[in-house]
């Protein structure tokens, strides 16, 4: 089966979410851009409230009722994409973009079998494969993610299957869409260590097989250093770091990124003599107010080395550190 | 040293499925015990046991020098939970102020003395005293947490159990919450029985540790041997599949 597009270079322009709140507009991206090639896995890293999952939402046209996608653009090759309009973002969905939610009992429909999640993927796709054939290309693309008793499962419910197992559906249903675009948000964050690892590994193989593009919204860095090429870092909806992982994880080039890092808890951590010695790193502060932007630097309340200009003057992207494509948004970049 | 929790062949059924299936440990007094192992593993109903909250099927579980016949509200008074959800330990229809005066009718506390402590708490806590007339919907995620935890030790317990203390916080805010824990323990010298399945944080925090499967133990013994050298196939492939941070040792 072979993809009914080519591959092809993604990119997200000057993407901003508004949502209409008691308190007034929330802005809860702002100008969000990126680029990635084709078959690359960017990581899009963030705490809560930083607007990860919205802009993956945003892509699809899936906001809530009361959010407004203002400004944006997703470019695929040489097709560009007014995220703005919901007539183009309800043409993506299934399309050229699938997603993959964190719970896939929630996204999955109770009331229809397996077989009903396949074979709507294969109704809805442009070089139809003849309803004969259905039947076993469903079972084999359950096959692929490695579920066992494939044929069984085709009737079963949601329900009936375990989390990881969902997840494993949701991704034979990408590997079925064929989308040049999979978002997939924090598809693993309900799933246990080992069911984690394995899930991570059919959706690189995913990316393998069809050649997507990977948006893996997360909070895990670890997840990212260990499966991701690229990794974009966003703090109160705005993108402040983006780079390839190998290189920010160990040059971080923003101080939000060094943060972050040094608080993630590592399994092989150097570990003081008595247990009830050992402290963890946090983050002081709180998250500026998504209702009004504070001037200048985005993270500057919160930033150990906030200096003259962070006060007034909004960060550009300078270069991360001596590699191409390195960005980071802070003054002491400037500095060199 | 004392023991603080024994619990001697624990079985918990329901129906014919063993949650919990013959567990067998001690948590010496004023230490840190963590128990770790996947979702369905039955460590949520053990502790719910230790808490007087679950009938064992079979088997005994002794806290310090308390009769075993002894009712759960004097259980409540040695020891107390904070859950894995704190927003739904807290009553949804009382303020944080009214959730905290059924402490004092648990301990016969006068209003005034309850309402001292209370604020003494709240510093402590690094609380804004504001939060105490917020209902739990209008609280963050660690927040809630962290009055959840004021709750607890408001009954000034002598052992805390912690179940998931740190899941759903980001990690920018999670360290908060357990250097707060490390505190107690050194301050106060709390028993602290910590589940959870994040392996990194229990191997620091622990200083005895038991890995749980399918409602048995597998494995138990010092958190360094424990987390660094398992004696278990499964023990060993749950630390492989955690994702690392290769970057973090250049780091620090």
């Amino acid at each position: 089966m072979k993809p009914p597009w080519t591959r092809s270079r993604i990119a997200i322009e000057d993407l901003s979410v508004d949502f209409a709140t008691p308190a007034g507009i929330a802005h809860v991206v702002r100008n969000f851009s990126m680029e990635a090639e084709s078959g690359r896995i960017v990581g899009i890293v963030g705490e809560s409230g930083s607007g990860k999952s919205t802009l993956g939402l945003a892509i699809l046209g899936l906001l809530a009722a009361n959010g407004r996608t203002r400004s944006g653009a997703l470019i695929i090759g040489d097709q560009r994409y007014d995220l703005t309009r919901t007539d183009v973002t309800a043409k993506l969905r299934g399309g050229r973009v699938a997603m993959i939610f964190q719970d896939p009992l929630s996204s999955l429909n109770p009331v229809f079998s397996i077989r009903s999640h396949l074979y709507e993927i294969l109704r809805r796709l442009p070089s139809a494969e003849s309803a004969g054939s259905w039947p076993i290309v469903a079972e084999t693309a359950l096959a692929s993610v490695g579920i066992d008793h494939p044929r069984q499962r085709l009737d079963q419910y949601p329900h009936e299957l375990s989390g990881g197992m969902r997840q494993r559906v949701a991704i034979a249903m990408a590997l079925l869409a064929r989308p040049q675009l999979l978002i997939a948000d924090e598809p693993t964050t309900a799933l246990d260590v080992t069911i984690e690892a394995q899930v991570m590994k059919e959706i690189r193989k995913l990316r393998d097989t069809i050649g997507c593009t990977i948006l893996f919204i997360t909070h895990s860095l670890g997840l990212v250093a260990q499966h991701c090429d690229d990794i974009a870092v966003l703090y109160a909806g705005e993108k402040i770091e983006h780079g390839r992982v190998s290189t920010v994880a160990v040059v971080p080039g923003h101080p939000y990124t060094s943060a972050l890092l040094a608080c993630e808890v590592s399994i092989d951590q150097q570990r003081g003599p008595a247990a009830r010695e050992n402290r963890f790193r946090v983050i002081p502060g709180e998250l500026p107010d998504p209702h009004h932007r504070p001037n200048g630097c985005i993270f500057k309340s919160r930033c150990e080395f906030a200096f003259e200009p962070c006060a007034d003057i909004i960060p550009p992207d300078y270069p991360g550190s001596g590699e191409p494509g390195h960005k980071a948004r802070c003054h002491l970049r400037a500095l060199g | 040293m004392s023991v603080a929790v024994e619990i001697t062949d624990a079985v918990v059924r329901f129906g014919e499925l063993p949650a919990v299936n013959g567990v067998t440990f001690a948590v010496p007094e004023g230490s840190c015990f963590g128990v770790v192992g996947e979702s369905g593993s039955g460590k949520t109903t053990l502790m719910r046991a230790i808490l007087g909250l679950q009938r064992l099927t079979t088997g005994a579980i002794a806290v310090s020098n308390l009769d075993k016949n002894a009712h759960v509200r004097q259980r409540a008074r040695l020891i107390q939970a904070i859950f894995q959800d704190p927003a739904s330990s807290l009553s949804p229809r009382r303020s944080i102020r009214q959730s905290l005066a059924e402490v004092g009718e648990l301990l016969d506390e006068p209003n005034d003395s309850l309402a001292n402590r209370i604020s003494v708490m709240l510093r402590r806590l690094g609380l804004s005293s504001s939060v105490i007339d917020k209902y739990p919907y209008q609280l963050s995620g660690g927040q809630a947490r962290r009055v959840a935890l004021l709750r607890a030790l408001l009954v000034k317990p002598r052992i805390l159990i912690a179940d998931e203390p740190t899941a759903g916080l980001d990690v920018s805010i999670q360290g908060d919450m357990l250097n707060l824990l490390q505190e107690l323990r050194r301050d106060q010298n709390l028993t602290l029985i910590v589940v959870s399945h994040n392996l990194a944080v229990v191997r620091l925090v622990a200083d005895y540790a038991a890995v749980m499967f399918r409602g048995k133990l597998v494995e138990q013994g010092l958190a360094e041997n424990v987390f660094d050298a398992p004696s278990t196939n499964y023990m060993r492939q749950l630390l492989q599949a955690w994702p690392r941070l290769h970057a973090h040792a250049s780091l620090s």
